[in-house]
């Protein structure tokens, strides 16, 4: 079904991971969307993403696995000096999927993090609503990066994912502090629990990868392009887990925490920046710009990190929109190849930014093809030029 | 004597919860004036000269709070994040937010 080509590079990879016969052809197979080179394209990628939604499992398979090794690829180039085996390509080779190693701790309402370990893998579900949401989230984030992009944990080396729920008393926020996430229950007056809304904690993790990626800094331009990767790939989390296509999403962030007196459906929202609350409890209107010429100078939120991502949150939904089907279809991988593109600087701005994409866009699906052009328009709209 | 006490960051941006407040310390009672003094001492506020870093490497989401007081030609100030280990910092910032008018 795939030819064999490119024998050169399955003998590397034989030599360098004794990878059986199986996992070298597929290796080989996938040079095209890292190389270019026609001799190795055989199968185009977009093809080998419908494929991996084929009835057949078999065929599903493999093709999900040809996907992967673009992923698999630069981990091998970068532990070229190592003779240890990425887990990655022992997964591959040992033709199982890895799993999650999830713990969710309850911090009992205190200030510092208390190491009170509640829930962890093989456990069933206890009697604390948010510690389940917590676990169960964290295993539809690690799910979607696995399924979708054979990405192993945040750090694509099965790192093991901690959660931290009931911090302080009343506290209504969510963050990454770098290590683990951690969680507030709300104050009951703008915010109810932060464990209720997936697209949270897929937020919430996707800003460890972001940090294992492209570790933008977290202030002005590329701190807002450091959350609207977060807002992507949340939003993304949660489409995949309700089977949800570009069309049927509500592409909306943090829908379900907002408290009922509150006017508003959710955070932010993707699709129509600007129009996911008004209530004066909230400060006013949401301030979410959807062009750059309603780009917001501001010293507050360390530069309006979580105002102006409404500008590359808007991009992203256009290209989604334009593209058609599940956002993680062909956006999604766009993205993701972009996050990981080492030519992507820790304080890029959205001009950086909304190249990348089109270059990647260009790499994956060539660059006279509807999902670059697609790419261009979309950040076009925006007002992003480049 | 003056202080001032401000927050950013955060999951989401809220214009109320980024504005600053600020307390004279003359208009407080003397309870509260030594409750204040007890806070800034436990604190460490002026004993430092340096700002502790807003932002943790790789972090998204945290708050980053700020306590700056003024007393005639002397000023010093700190930041701290959700993960401080000092109780007192925290304690001194709602202080002020609680008595701000
Ligand atoms: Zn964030």
């Amino acid at each position: 079904m795939f030819p064999l080509i490119g024998q050169g590079h399955k003998k590397y990879y034989r030599k360098r991971y004794s990878l059986p016969d199986t996992y070298s052809y597929i290796i080989t197979i996938d040079m095209c969307t890292q190389q270019r080179n026609p001799i190795y394209c055989i199968i185009p990628p977009h093809l080998l993403r419908h494929l991996a939604q084929s009835e057949d499992p078999k065929l599903r398979e493999l093709a999900l696995r040809t996907l992967s090794v673009d992923a698999t690829v630069r981990l091998a180039r970068a532990t070229t000096s190592s003779d240890s085996v990425p887990a990655n390509l022992q997964a591959l080779a040992a033709g199982t999927a890895p799993a999650p190693k999830r713990s969710i701790y309850d911090n009992q309402h205190q200030a510092s993090l208390v190491r009170n370990l509640v829930r962890t893998e093989g456990q069933p579900p206890v009697a604390d609503q948010a510690v389940n949401q917590a676990f169960d989230g964290l295993g539809a984030t690690f799910d979607f990066y696995w399924t979708i992009f054979r990405r192993n944990s945040i750090d694509n080396a099965g790192l093991p994912m901690d959660a931290y729920v009931h911090f302080q008393t009343g506290y209504d926020n969510a963050f990454w502090d770098g290590h683990e996430m951690v969680f507030g229950d709300g104050n009951g007056i703008i915010f109810t629990e932060f464990t209720g809304a997936l697209d949270v904690i897929g937020h919430e993790l996707t800003h460890g990868v972001t940090g294992n990626e492209a570790n933008l800094k977290y202030l002005g331009q590329s701190g807002a392009l450091n959350e609207s990767i977060s807002d992507v790939f949340g939003s993304m989390i949660k489409q995949y887990a309700l089977k949800q296509t570009t069309a049927t999403a509500d592409w909306l962030i943090g829908k379900g925490i907002l408290a009922k007196d509150i006017n508003g459906v959710a955070l932010r929202s993707m699709k129509a920046p600007g129009t996911a609350y008004d209530d004066p409890k909230l400060g006013g209107k949401d301030p979410q710009p959807a062009n750059m010429a309603n780009y917001l100078q501001t010293t507050q939120d360390n530069g309006g990190v979580h105002i102006n991502s409404g500008i590359p949150n808007l991009a992203f939904y256009l290209v989604a929109a334009a593209l058609g089907g599940n956002s993680w279809d062909e956006a999604g991988v766009i993205w993701y190849d972009t996050i990981r593109d080492k030519s992507l600087t820790s304080t890029a701005t959205f001009s950086d930014f909304g190249r990348l994409t089109w270059k990647n866009a260009g790499h994956r699906y060539g660059s006279t093809s509807p999902q670059a052009q697609a790419v261009k328009d979309a950040w076009n709209q925006v007002g992003v030029v480049f | 004597m003056t202080l001032r006490a401000s927050k950013t960051g955060g999951l989401f941006f809220n214009a109320n919860a980024e504005v600053e407040s600020s307390i004279h310390d003359v208009d407080l009672s003397v309870a509260d004036k030594a409750t204040l003094e007890g806070l800034i001492a436990a604190s460490g506020l002026g004993q430092n000269a340096s700002i502790v870093s807003p932002t943790r490497p790789g972090s998204g989401d945290m708050r980053t709070y700020r306590v700056a007081v003024e007393d005639g030609s002397h000023s010093a100030d700190m930041s701290f994040d959700d993960l401080e280990s000092n109780p007192a910092k925290k304690a001194l910032f709602d202080f002020v937010k609680q008595h701000a008018r």
